[in-house]
């Protein structure tokens, strides 16, 4: 058994879980048992695992797991056809499509909010006390059953989180309490677990308890995919084997960063079997600087199929830019050598697909909005399906560094190129005419002006996006991955 | 079915209980099915009414009901039976505190579990600590020995939310704390999933009573006897289906019991006395009090007057003991040392017939109450010595064996501001003993038939009372004949003539619930 190590299966997620889904697939397709492992709590996980073409048999979280909802179908469940409901009594009073109000004699003592996407599911049902206050909160699972209830501090903090399994027993218990003076989570506690209750004094620990059990009823292999999770992956007792998959670019000129360490180097006691990096490049960079060298791989961390459709340019030029729209992609020069290419080509338009990091998104709108680009410049929500590239000449990236920059790869295998800035490990994948230097949106802009004028170097241009991404195709892609796994 | 309504059944209990007990003993002989129904929560709720000879068969506690507890059997609970999460917890007895402090391997702690020490260290609760110290829940066991409470507490160490759970674990009632707009931490609503597994919500406790009555009285022809008005006589005048519903008076229904037909109203029964003719019945303790209700009320609803006392028939069969065999000039008293009890008017007529009968002594038998720093006790302690009483008059304390007094006793002396029926005079006479009491309502005036097994004398009057001990001491012949009408006298109470006026009312809420199924 493989497992793949994650926090979540977001709902908006980032290349690691791309790259983690991809994985799975692939290695799935390959006569491979795999499944993606998660810790983080989160109900709508059914839909989000289907939103990326998984399913719950791909799928073992933990939450799931203790609260025994592994493999629950879904049900519908209407908010009017709740059970709980005294309708004798109460009366049930849609708001709008999002709440509804149960009312008694003219007073409202909860709110029922609807599921997120559904009409008129339940989403989580909020009793409130005499005076106002929300007193104790039921939240349901998207598949249909009451999940978790929640409690409140008189401040209204979370003071207990209840997790039920699909019968209404509590399965387990956090309590939220004081960590020097502010309440966070402070204890989770197994209830009944194997006959015996259980309590853990973080997240972290009940993972790696989790984890433990996992390898325990199936050995398996253990790749972690998150730095945060490295620690409980190495706290796994005897498993087949433990591999870091490292997404990113793990050192500057000062060493390794902190968070690499233990993928990198590992404990006093122990380290990760095998560290894959997405290139050879950062494989090279990286022997001097770990005590376990003969543990570092070259894997491919993507893999695409290649679409053959020639691309021509097209009259009304369109750039792209899709991935995490966040400080690291460097949006802002993105945007400042727009502006220059909108100068000289009024026509461009340019489009951004992913979503924001918090706080960032104001910055990005304020200069859009200085630059007076607000009718050429397009934001769209997040996606999965990359059907963004049919309409689009070329990919235009500014981030700080990749460890490989699959949102590259898959732009190339829509036949879309990529001009980027010169950074590691993008200009490893990339050809030298399609790299300008980094940190100069001018420099950028009029390689890409200079791209958008030549529809014969374009159309080479396409060809040779299409040729990159060829590499990286599944055949190799697992072929690779059996090598690694032995 | 046949339900007495009271706030629980503790080990201290008030004339209330003793009456509710003394009524069930009598149902019981009748084979007449009846229960008590209790309001509030009670961890030993079922330990302290077995004691008091109540079974589960006759217990219908709301808690209980919700949490599926009406009848559970003991179960012997003790530290090493918690489990607390860890496998090798350390254990440390705290004798002192009647606890076991359990830690961590790493010395953390991690629970204080406190236990019965009357009762083989059985787990009275759990006080739970995370991993940084945090006192976060505690677990309350219910003497049967199961987890019956959850109260958790806020970060600044007060209880904020309290679960009721089922013996599973589930989750079936909660009271919530929060701050109110005085920035209060007070009790702001209740919740309760019923059998169905409905929710309902409440905003106090008295709500949820209400509805709990209504499922109790979801079928069938039921009589409910409100023992304790407060509790529900709101809900008994607002049920969803007919029931036969009955105030039960414990205690004047006037401030002053002197002044009963224009005083200010008891506040325990003014809400109940204004909608009386909303309830079925009224029952009053003495026919004064029947009598005194009607003329100021008019009531058209059924009235009954049924006496609390029953004198057993062990009791009325006994072997007599003539007053030769008591002891000459033996006084006593049985009340708390409250201020209600007026016993320093006692105590001043006991003077007066100390001074003429030198042999008068005074026992003074109950616990002192605890108001005002015991002051009443203080204070009749400092008239003992101003009247120079001390070789007098003592404080005997609280007896269980009332009866060995009683028949050692020749007078039994009452001074009251106010009484309701007075069961400790009732069982005097039944001993022989002569009363000799205030014109007090009611009872002690109702009980105490004047030259038959006692004398009244005007209320306030002590001279007139230590007059009439006087008397009585002074003419033997005369003591002997009042207290064989004493004795007599105290047929009047037989279990059978009170099942009687029980019985009437049965009839007729039977009649009245005609047609109800």
């Amino acid at each position: 058994m493989i497992y793949l190590i994650g926090e979540n299966v977001f709902s908006l997620n980032s290349g690691t879980e791309f790259s983690q889904f991809q994985r799975l697939h692939a290695l799935k397709r390959a006569g491979h048992e795999v499944k993606i492992v998660t810790r983080n709590y989160n109900r709508f996980l059914s839909q989000n695992l289907k939103q990326h073409g998984l399913d719950q048999q791909d799928s073992i979280n933990m939450y799931d797991f203790f609260q025994k909802a592994l493999n629950q179908p879904r049900k519908k469940q209407g908010l009017r056809y709740l059970e709980s409901i005294l309708l004798q009594d109460y009366h049930v009073v849609g708001i709008d499509n999002n709440r509804s109000e149960v009312h008694y004699q003219g007073k409202t003592i909860a709110n029922i909010h609807v599921m997120p996407a559904t009409v008129g599911l339940v989403g989580d049902v909020e009793y409130l006390d005499d005076l106002g206050h929300p007193a104790v909160r039921e939240y349901w699972d998207w598949r249909g059953f009451k999940s978790m209830v929640e409690s409140y501090h008189p401040d209204g903090t979370i003071g207990s989180q209840r997790f039920l399994d699909p019968h209404g027993q509590v399965v387990l218990e956090i309590t939220h309490m004081n960590i020097d003076g502010q309440v966070r989570p402070t204890m989770w506690k197994l209830l009944n677990y194997g006959g015996h209750n259980r309590i853990f004094d973080s997240e972290s620990a009940i993972f790696t308890f989790f984890l433990n059990e996992l390898n325990r009823q199936r050995q398996g292999t253990f790749i972690s995919d998150r730095r945060s999770l490295d620690a409980n992956v190495l706290a796994v007792d005897q498993p087949v084997q433990t591999i870091a998959v490292i997404h990113s670019q793990a050192k500057d000129k000062q060493g390794i960063y902190a968070d690499y360490q233990l993928a990198l180097n590992g404990n006093t006691t122990t380290h990760f079997d095998k560290v894959a990096l997405p290139t050879k490049q950062e494989e090279r960079a990286l022997r001097r600087f770990v005590t376990y060298p003969n543990c570092l791989h070259h894997v491919m961390d993507c893999y695409y199929k290649v679409t053959t459709k020639d691309r021509q340019l097209s009259a009304k030029p369109t750039l792209v830019y899709r991935g995490m729209l966040t400080e690291v992609k460097r949006i802002l020069d993105l945007i400042s050598a727009f502006q220059l290419i909108h100068q000289q080509l009024p026509n461009a338009r340019f489009v951004m697909q992913g979503y924001f990091t918090a706080g960032y998104q104001s910055s990005v709108e304020n200069l859009i909005k200085q630059s007076g680009l607000n009718d050429s410049v397009d934001l769209l929500n997040y996606k999965v399906q990359p059907t963004i590239y049919d309409h689009t000449d070329l990919f235009i990236n500014a981030s700080e560094n990749e460890g490989l920059g699959m949102n590259m790869v898959e732009s190339m295998s829509h036949g879309v190129p990529v001009i980027s800035y010169d950074v590691p490990y993008v200009n490893t994948l990339l050809p030298n005419n399609n790299l300008v230097a980094n940190g100069d949106p001018a420099a950028l802009a009029k390689r890409v002006v200079a791209t958008l004028s030549d529809s014969q170097g374009y159309a080479a241009l396409s060809k040779k996006a299409y040729q990159i991404a060829g590499q990286y195709n599944e055949t190799d892609f697992v072929r690779q991955w059996e090598e690694l796994l032995g | 079915m046949l339900y007495f309504i009271n706030f629980g059944m503790p080990d201290y209990k008030s004339g209330i209980e003793h009456a509710e007990l003394k009524r069930l003993r009598l149902f019981e002989q009748h084979d007449y099915p009846c229960k008590i129904i209790i309001h509030d929560w009670s961890r030993d709720l079922h330990a302290t009414a077995a004691r008091a000879g109540v079974d589960d068969q006759h217990l219908l506690s709301m808690f209980d009901y919700f949490q599926k507890t009406v009848s559970v059997p003991q179960q012997r609970v003790t530290v090493t039976d918690i489990d607390l999460g860890i496998s090798n917890p350390q254990l440390v007895k705290d004798g002192p505190n009647h606890r076991y402090l359990v830690s961590r391997p790493d010395g953390r702690l991690l629970a204080r579990v406190n236990y019965d020490e009357e009762n083989n260290e059985q787990v009275t609760s759990v006080e739970l600590f995370d991993g940084y110290g945090n006192l976060y829940r505690v677990d309350i066991y219910d003497s049967r020995g199961f987890r019956t409470l959850l109260q958790w507490y806020s970060p600044d160490n007060k209880i904020d939310n309290e679960e009721w759970v089922t013996p599973d674990g589930q989750v079936v009632m909660r009271a919530f704390h929060k701050f109110n707009a005085q920035g209060k931490l007070v009790t702001t609503g209740w919740w309760l999933q019923d059998h169905k597994q409905l929710v309902h919500q409440f905003a106090t406790l008295d709500q949820l009573f209400a509805y709990f009555l209504n499922v109790v009285n979801e079928k069938g022809q039921n009589t409910f006897i409100l023992d304790r008005s407060l509790l529900a006589d709101d809900a008994l005048i607002h049920l969803d289906r007919p029931a036969y519903t009955v105030m039960h008076l414990h205690n004047s229904q006037a401030g002053n019991a002197q002044d009963p037909l224009h005083s200010v109203l008891n506040d325990n029964y003014e809400y109940a006395l204004v909608n009386i003719n909303k309830y079925s019945a009224y029952i009053c303790a003495t026919a004064r009090q029947t009598k005194d209700v009607i003329t100021r009320f008019h009531p058209t609803c059924d009235m009954y007057t049924i006496p609390v006392g029953i004198v057993p028939e062990s009791q009325l069969k006994a072997p007599r003991v003539p007053e030769s065999q008591r002891i000459f000039g033996k006084i006593i008293a049985v009340a708390r040392i409250a201020r209600e009890k007026n016993l320093g008017a006692l105590i001043k007529a006991v003077e007066i017939a100390h001074d003429r009968v030198p042999e008068v002594t005074l026992d003074l038998y109950g616990y002192p109450d605890s108001a005002n720093n015991y002051g009443e006790k203080h204070k009749l302690t400092k008239l003992i010595h101003e009247l120079n009483l001390t070789d007098v008059v003592t404080f005997k304390g609280y007896t269980s064996n009332v009866e060995a007094v009683e028949d050692r006793a020749q007078i039994f002396g009452l001074t009251s501001v106010m009484e309701e029926f007075n069961l400790s005079i009732m069982e005097a006479i039944s001993h022989g003993v002569v009363g000799v009491t205030y014109d007090v309502n009611y009872g002690p005036n109702d009980i105490i038939q004047d030259g038959q097994n006692g004398y009244v004398v005007d209320y306030g009057d002590y001279q007139a009372l230590g007059a009439r001990l006087i008397t009585l001491f002074k003419d033997p012949a005369l003591m002997q004949k009042i207290s064989d009408g004493a004795y007599d006298s105290a047929r009047r109470y037989s279990p059978d003539n009170v099942w009687q006026g029980w019985k009437k009312l049965i009839d007729t809420a039977k009649e009245r619930l005609k047609g109800v199924e």
